[in-house]
């Protein structure tokens, strides 16, 4: 018998042992097909902050993707680096891969639930939805504020985050000291058109 | 990552020398099988695929190996359908795909380097439109799919039937192979 033939019975063998050898994931389950609806599918999705985000960004995290879910316009006016829109009612149209670590972010943190039953469904194992939306980032990141009197340890802290801030074009102050009932109050999407509008004239749209 | 980064220079190495010793650097020898006169490319690329099933297979069977660590290409069934076609088409005219062309190249062969041009030129093409192609990038995306997902079949039964399939090839191409 010469080589290639007895390769080919091997194969043969070998092929036909693994009919009847049973799963080879041992503990570890197969990935999700292809509309196989994952048990979770619903399950809420985990929070980032926005200064996470933005060392991930900065620290040019493997496999970060930014998925902006907001409408063309609030993305044209202003996009979180490295960010791509996609529009929530065609979530289909997303393509991912089970090494991708993605945030999605919205205008004010809320996502979708078919976008996430999506994106679980083809395959996505690490989603995290970025706290508080774009007006986080822009809180968080572009326009930081420390309380004036704060204590020395705050400050050690929010120069940290100064640092980051400035390196994405943000201004970070010291002001007054926040008004959480304020910020409750008022409506988010001015917050955010507001900070937008301000950041647009400073030439950083 | 150092030593990561030699063992993938050395096992690129090794690959090359293998391809180039099979004479697949060639292009009168790879197009061979596009005239029916020679499918040792055919018979090479099947072997590894039942090469890599069977010991992929096996070896995370017997818990050598973790399968869930193996990354799985998505599937973009419309652009990889182009793709293939792009593909397709310069194989024919080059007489060379993208690996081969980087053997002929080291050899000192004009047409491999000539190749590798049209490859970096693709690939740079490819970059600088990007965004215009997200829209077909994203029309027929399916994530990752496997054969026995797709099929709904154990996954030793499709090792079965791939092994099936690629020897019952093998013995049909003998049959129709005219040397040249």
């Amino acid at each position: 018998m010469n080589a290639p033939r007895a390769l080919g019975w091997a194969a043969i063998v070998l092929g036909a042992a693994a009919a009847f050898a049973g799963s080879p994931y041992r503990d570890n389950p197969p990935p999700r097909a292809q509309g196989e609806r994952a048990d979770d599918a619903t399950a809420p999705l985990p929070a980032v902050s926005a200064t996470q985000l933005a060392e991930w960004i900065r620290g040019r995290q493997p496999g970060l993707r930014i998925i902006d879910l907001r409408s063309t316009d609030a993305f044209e006016a202003y996009r979180i680096p490295r960010a791509r829109r996609q529009d929530p009612d065609s979530p289909d149209r997303i393509a991912v891969s089970d090494r991708d670590l993605l945030v999605l972010v919205s205008a004010d943190g809320r996502i979708p639930a078919q976008t996430v039953i999506h994106l679980r469904n083809i395959g996505a194992r690490e989603i995290h939805v970025l706290r508080n939306g774009l007006r986080g980032w822009l809180e968080e990141v572009i326009n930081p504020v420390l309380a004036a009197g704060a204590s020395a340890e705050s400050r050690q802290r929010f120069e940290a985050r100064a640092e980051l801030s400035r390196y994405f074009g943000g201004q970070p102050r010291i002001g007054a000291p926040a008004d959480p009932s304020a910020a409750e109050s008022a409506p988010a999407t001015d917050d955010v058109d507001a900070s937008i509008a301000h950041l647009r004239r400073r030439g950083c749209g | 990552m150092t030593a990561t980064l030699g063992i993938a220079l050395l096992i690129g190495v090794a690959f090359g020398v293998t391809l180039e010793q099979a004479g697949l650097g060639r292009a009168r020898k790879l197009v061979g099988q596009f005239y029916g006169t020679d499918f040792c490319v055919f018979k090479v690329m099947f072997s590894a695929i039942l090469t890599t099933l069977l010991g992929s297979f096996w070896l995370a069977r017997l818990g050598l190996v973790d399968l869930t660590g193996f990354y799985v290409p998505e599937t973009f069934l419309l652009p990889q359908f182009v793709g293939g076609l792009v593909f397709g088409v310069g194989f024919v005219l080059a007489g060379l795909c993208p690996g081969t062309s980087c053997v002929a190249a080291a050899s000192g062969r004009l047409d491999g380097l000539a190749v590798m041009g049209g490859l970096f030129v693709g690939i740079g093409s490819c970059g600088l439109l990007f965004d215009r192609l997200q829209p077909l990038r994203a029309s027929t995306a399916y994530g990752t799919l496997t054969l026995p997902q797709l099929f709904e079949l154990p996954y030793g039964v499709v090792v079965l039937l791939v092994v099936a399939v690629a020897l019952l090839a093998f013995r049909l191409l003998a049959r129709f192979e005219r040397p040249a």
